[in-house]
């Protein structure tokens, strides 16, 4: 406490107490009331309080003067002085409470920001277009139950080709254009074409059953345009199992069309050829821009081709020593890229690997 | 392939209303693809017959020229023509004023320079007859000026299908095929042509003879002589056919054999037997040195892998089932002829074709594989047409010698399919019956038979691996799938136009494709484990989000570079070379993904966005360091292929020092520990800017620091400075740790204690910290580098590094004692270890 504070109180000490007489009385009410309505800070309240209702003020003396009234006297001057404390604590309790809000704006109204002036920084990266989409069909079919498989880029004629019943000059190999390194035998190593070449890889390695999807880069002799990449993603799905039938790789298709495109979007196979599969079939669906309508990008027929399936060719699993009378299966493969075009509707494959951050951010 | 509807029309009796698009759309379903559905013919009404009178130069004009063509009646016509390939008394389509052709265009008077036209002159395409040839579309045959194009050649409006033939149906690279397939689906009769000829003189070998030397290469030659032949031109329908499917008519005798070649699918070739020394064939293998001029004027060299086709004194008249030879070629003057028409073995045409980059009509059919029971029929067919267009051109007529020369050493017949309904039910999910399998089989050629107990033998010695098998393995599948029928197996001789079909599964889908596809039922299975990435697989997703949060896009770059981008970083070392690459900058495989992501910004870069964050995870390979020789099993020791992740950071204030942040975020978000940053050079980064992250046990996790500023210059960059970081994803992932227990956080007060040191420049503040961390022991909750000072005060060659280090113990509070003993122990660790020295 202050000497200044110290001093002021010595002074009224010296005020002499008035009697109870209700004016006295309403007087000091009145002088109390004044006090407190007329501090404006919560520090002023404080010395103000001090002041009226402390040990020394006139508040104070009256109620030491109880002591030397009559009994009676006492009692009736006593709730007197009681009821106007209770006042007073009252008024003080709100005045603090307008002081410390009025402090409160104050102090915050120095605070202001305006959240629109924030300035601008780099933001987040973003990723790839095509990794997003082979996630989410990683997701599709992981709850499924199947594994996701990878396997290198580079292979060997044999991975790649005999394995999967392509035999050498095979008029099928026509149907990949292929490219080799070179490294060891001429046309022995090669860049896979497609990925499965990891069907052979799992089916060696893994105890049966498999249910597995296979996602990777996959490379061909192909000039790129609009519509095709030399270097693009496949996703192979590869399900070997007891009694596994057409009808559960066309059951499967379905699944996995609606579990990715939504409900609208059905499936369909067509007859085909691949060396490692027979029967073989071409699955398309429904286009996703008309929903089956038929509109420009599915030139009308209402359907889009998205891919190749069929069941496992029982050479393959000969090649691999596998007996295709206890086991049978399917595998059926799409490209990772032409479907994430179709998803978003993006007309050129090429702004994939543009790396364009205009348009990867987007994503 | 291109099939007209009229020629399917011929050996199948389609309905008149049958909807095109719905025999596109059994077409589609038998998997013989509709790319296109084209309608021909219709729309030519307004086009007639002109006669060209005369051919005159247009002053000023050196593209177009002024022709005077009679449309009948006498009245001539004056037409500006930009066509050349005609001449004055050739008759050509005349669409006049007023006209409106296919393809929408109508016709009008015109005027070039000066000169009025009074119509337009038609091309084949313009017309819609014909297709990839320029110039009129020269009318043949007897014609009459004026006359409406339809009438005069014979044209009916027309659809023509065209289906992209999967390499194993080469039936279906013929009309016949296509009709087979169709009229089964339609559930109508087929039939093929049933050639009429009449036959006369001296018998065939009389003229000619075939012979067979190389029974490995060609299993059966057959020949058909015709004399008195009058080469001319082909009977309208014949050309217009022709046209119809993109072939261009020659002459009579050369049509004839592309007509028979696209209606049964077997190619044929002509000789002129005058030009043939020794008058005949001879089918044996190519000898050393060799050299074939085929029909394209080309010098081939041929080997005893390759076919050829001699005459009987050894001269190279072709090489067999690919391309015939130019010294017997069919010309005008030629009036006798002999039709080969031959089997050969289709992986020996396969590699002569490919090892001659020579891809004809004939190869690819011989190389899918012909029926070598076509043969006979083809010939005839051959002649039945020459006639025909003899008989039209109004020319002799020539003569069909009697007799078919015949070499055939090799007669090979389908082996018979041993095939369970069991089998086919429980690989397609359905319930068929013995009978209704026979009714998807026999209408498309296949032969069913109840299986026997000889053939059973028969077809185990024929068949690879399935046929042997007992009948009662049907009943060892699982009784859910064991399907309705008990026993059934039945034995399937495939034609032999269909060598694709040699195993149960070949007819399983057959029974599919004439059940279809569409109508069987779906089932839904699922996989009976939990799916679940694995934890590499889990960490890569982690550590591209991580990426992404710091700022950086993802990029999807070539596998492939050329040498001069890693000159470029100075990646020294062996390339892995592509053979055929399809560009020089795509030559070899990539050792880096710098090239990649610089490439990228590059990009951005020049469309204004220069300062940004990228990375990539992606596979680069190198040659291994200890190339492993060839291995027992023959397996390749192939290119060293590892996952990399590449951070690059090009921000205006990035540079090593936010690399290295990047690298502890990476660190701290895998939990990966005690990897070291080793201050060395590395190729393509920043002299001294730069260092290897080595772990614990020495291995190479990568690389960071910054770009070495005169690749960013080489690259034309902007940029000051530019962060980078590799890391190594199977190492990265191998000692990244989120699994290890979880320590609790201690309830006890802890202290910090600040201790600078001077340190000789050339310690890296790494060492101070090291030593450090093990001075505090495990009262140490963490230690960290908090300031560096250069400056007054300090030795030159040395630095200030102030660390702070936060003691703390789980079990209790630490007393004053206990914390002086562990500051002293720290300053006498360092002090004692490294030239360094605690700072007053």
């Amino acid at each position: 406490m202050t000497e200044a504070v110290e001093a002021g109180r010595a002074e009224r000490i010296s005020t002499p107490s008035g009697p109870f007489t209700p004016e006295a009385l309403g007087e000091i009410e009145r002088e109390v009331v004044a006090a407190f309505e007329s501090a404006k800070t919560t520090a002023e309240l404080d010395v103000a309080e001090t002041a009226q209702l402390g040990r020394k003020s006139r508040l104070a003396g009256l109620h030491q003067q109880l002591g030397s009234l009559s009994p009676a006297q006492r009692r009736e001057n006593g709730r007197a002085l009681n009821e106007m404390r209770g006042r007073f604590d009252a008024l003080l309790a709100r005045r603090r409470k307008e002081c410390a809000g009025a402090e409160r704006a104050e102090r915050l109204a120095g605070d202001r920001l305006d959240l629109t002036e924030v300035l601008s920084e780099p933001g987040l990266g973003h990723l790839h277009l095509v990794t997003r989409t082979q996630e989410a069909l990683e997701d599709v079919f992981l709850g499924m139950g199947y594994e996701v498989a990878e396997g290198d880029e580079v292979e060997t004629d044999w991975y790649n080709f005999e394995a999967l019943n392509i035999p050498p000059d095979h008029p099928a190999r026509g149907m990949w254009d292929t490219l080799y390194l070179d490294w060891g035998e001429p046309q022995s190593v090669l860049l896979r074409t497609h990925t499965s070449p990891m069907q052979i890889r799992l089916l060696e390695t893994r105890e049966l059953p498999i249910y597995a999807v296979i996602p990777g880069l996959c490379h061909r002799r192909d000039t790129p345009d609009a519509s095709h990449l030399s270097s693009f993603h496949q996703l192979e799905a590869l399900v070997v199992d007891r009694g596994i039938s057409f009808g559960d790789l066309a059951g499967t298709i379905d699944t996995f069309t609606q579990a990715f495109f939504g409900p609208k979007i059905r499936s369909r196979l067509r007859p085909s050829f691949f060396p490692f599969t027979e029967p073989s079939a071409e699955f398309d669906i429904t286009c996703t821009i008309c929903e089956g309508s038929g509109c420009r990008t599915c030139s009308g027929t209402g359907f889009l081709e998205l891919g190749g399936c069929g069941m496992v060719h029982p050479a393959v699993f000969e090649h691999v020593g596998v007996d295709p009378e206890e086991w049978t299966g399917f595998a059926f493969g799409f490209g990772i890229d032409r479907l994430a075009l179709m998803r978003y509707g993006i007309h050129d494959l090429r702004s994939f690997i543009e790396n364009d951050v205009r348009f990867i951010a987007q994503t | 392939m291109r099939i007209p509807l009229s020629w399917l029309r011929e050996m199948t009796p389609v309905p008149e209303g049958a909807d095109p698009a719905d025999i596109a759309s059994d077409l589609s379903d038998l998997g013989l693809v509709v790319e296109a559905t084209e309608r021909v013919g219709e729309g030519l009404d307004d086009v007639i017959v002109a006669r060209v009178e005369a051919i005159e130069a247009i002053p000023g004009a050196d593209k177009i020229r002024r022709v005077i063509v009679d449309a009948g009646g006498g009245e001539l016509r004056s037409i500006v023509c930009g066509a050349w390939n005609f001449a004055e008394g050739d008759f050509v389509p005349l669409a006049p004023i007023g006209a409106t052709l296919p393809n929408g265009m109508e016709i009008g008077r015109r005027k070039m320079k000066g000169v009025v036209s009074e119509g337009m002159l038609c091309s084949g395409r313009e017309l819609g007859l014909s297709h990839d040839f320029d110039g009129l579309l020269v009318l043949s045959g007897t014609l009459v000026e004026g006359a409406p194009i339809t009438e005069a050649l014979g044209i009916v409006p027309d659809v023509v299908y065209v289906l992209e033939i999967a390499p194993n149906r080469p039936d279906c690279l013929s009309v016949a095929g296509v009709a087979r397939d169709l009229a089964a689906k339609m559930k109508l009769p087929f039939r093929l042509p049933v050639p009429v000829v009449e036959y006369g003189g001296p018998p065939a070998s009389a003229f000619a003879s075939v012979v067979v030397d190389a029974p490995e290469l060609c299993t059966r030659l057959t020949g058909r002589v015709l004399t008195g032949v009058t080469v001319g031109s082909s009977e309208p329908l014949i050309a217009r056919r022709l046209a119809l499917c993109a072939m261009r008519p020659l002459n009579s005798v050369v049509d004839a054999s592309n007509y028979v070649m696209l209606e049964l699918g077997q190619p044929t070739h002509p000789y002129d037997v005058d030009l043939l020394d020794g008058h005949g064939i001879v089918a044996r293998s190519g000898r050393a040195g060799e050299e074939v001029v085929t029909l394209d004027g080309v010098a081939r060299r041929v080997g005893p892998t390759d076919c050829v086709i001699g005459d009987a004194m050894g001269h190279a008249a072709g090489v067999g089932g690919i391309m015939g030879g130019q010294f017997c070629e069919i010309s005008e003057g030629t009036s006798e002829v002999l039709l080969e028409a031959a089997h050969f073995e289709p992986l020996a045409i396969a590699r002569t074709a490919r090892r001659l980059g020579l891809r004809t009509e004939a190869s690819v059919r011989f190389e899918r594989g012909c029926d070598p029971e076509i043969l006979e029929l083809a010939g005839v067919r051959f002649c039945e047409l020459v006639v025909a267009s003899a008989r039209a051109a109004g020319v002799p007529e020539p003569v069909v010698a009697p007799g078919l020369l015949d070499a055939r050493p090799v007669v090979r017949q389908p082996a018979p399919i041993r095939v369970r309904s069991a089998r086919v039910n429980a690989l397609l999910g359905l319930e068929l019956t013995d009978d209704e399998i026979k009714g998807y089989l026999e209408p498309i050629g296949f032969a069913v038979r109840p299986a026997t107990p000889e053939s059973e033998s028969e077809s185990g010695n024929e068949v690879e691996g399935e046929g042997g098998e007992p009948p009662e393995r049907g009943e060892e599948l699982p009784a859910d799938v064991a399907g309705a029928v008990e026993d059934g197996v039945v034995e399937v001789i495939p034609p032999t136009f269909r060598p694709d079909a040699t195993r149960e599964e070949d007819i399983v889908e057959e029974v599919a494709r004439h059940y279809g596809y569409r109508r069987i039922p779906s089932r839904h299975r699922r996989a009976p484990g939990v799916g679940a990435l694995t934890y590499h697989q889990h960490q890569r997703r982690a550590l591209r989000r991580l990426l992404a949060a710091l700022g950086a896009h993802e990029a999807w770059s070539s596998s492939f570079a050329s040498p001069s981008d890693h000159e470029r970083i100075r990646l020294e070392g062996d390339e892995i070379r592509v053979s055929n690459p399809l560009a020089p900058e795509e030559s070899v495989l990539r050792r880096s993904l710098m090239p990649g992501l610089l490439r990228s910004l590059g990009h951005n870069s020049s469309r204004r966005n220069p300062y940004l964050r990228m990375f990539e995870i992606g596979h680069i390979f190198e040659v291994p360091v200890e190339p492993e020789a060839t291995a027992n099993d023959g397996s390749i020791t192939l290119p060293a292929e590892h996952e990399s992740v590449g951070l690059l950071l090009a921000r205006e204030d990035d540079s090593a020092i936010t690399a290295v942040r990047g690298w502890r975020h990476i660190a701290d978000a895998l939990g990966v520990t005690g990897v070291d940053i080793v201050d060395s050079q590395v190729d393509g980064l920043h002299p001294t800017r730069s260092g290897r992250l080595v772990s614990q046990d020495g291995a190479l996790v990568g690389r960071l620091g910054e770009v070495d500023p005169e690749v960013v210059a080489a690259s034309g960059l902007p940029h000051a400075r530019i962060g980078w970081l590799d890391v190594d994803c199977d190492q990265l992932v191998a000692i990244s740790d989120t699994r290890s227990p979880i320590r609790e956080a201690s309830r006890f007060p802890s202290s910090d204690i600040d201790l600078a040191f001077a340190v000789d420049e050339a310690i890296p503040a790494a060492a101070v910290e090291c030593a450090l961390v093990k001075a505090a022991g495990n009262l140490a909750e963490w230690v960290r580098l908090f300031d560096v000072y250069r400056g007054p005060g300090l030795d030159s060659g040395t630095r200030s590094l102030a660390f702070r280090l936060r003691l703390n113990a789980s079990d209790r509070t630490l007393n004053e004692a206990e914390i002086a003993a562990a500051r002293s122990a720290c300053v006498k660790a360092v002090e004692a270890e490294l030239p360094a020295r605690l700072r007053a």
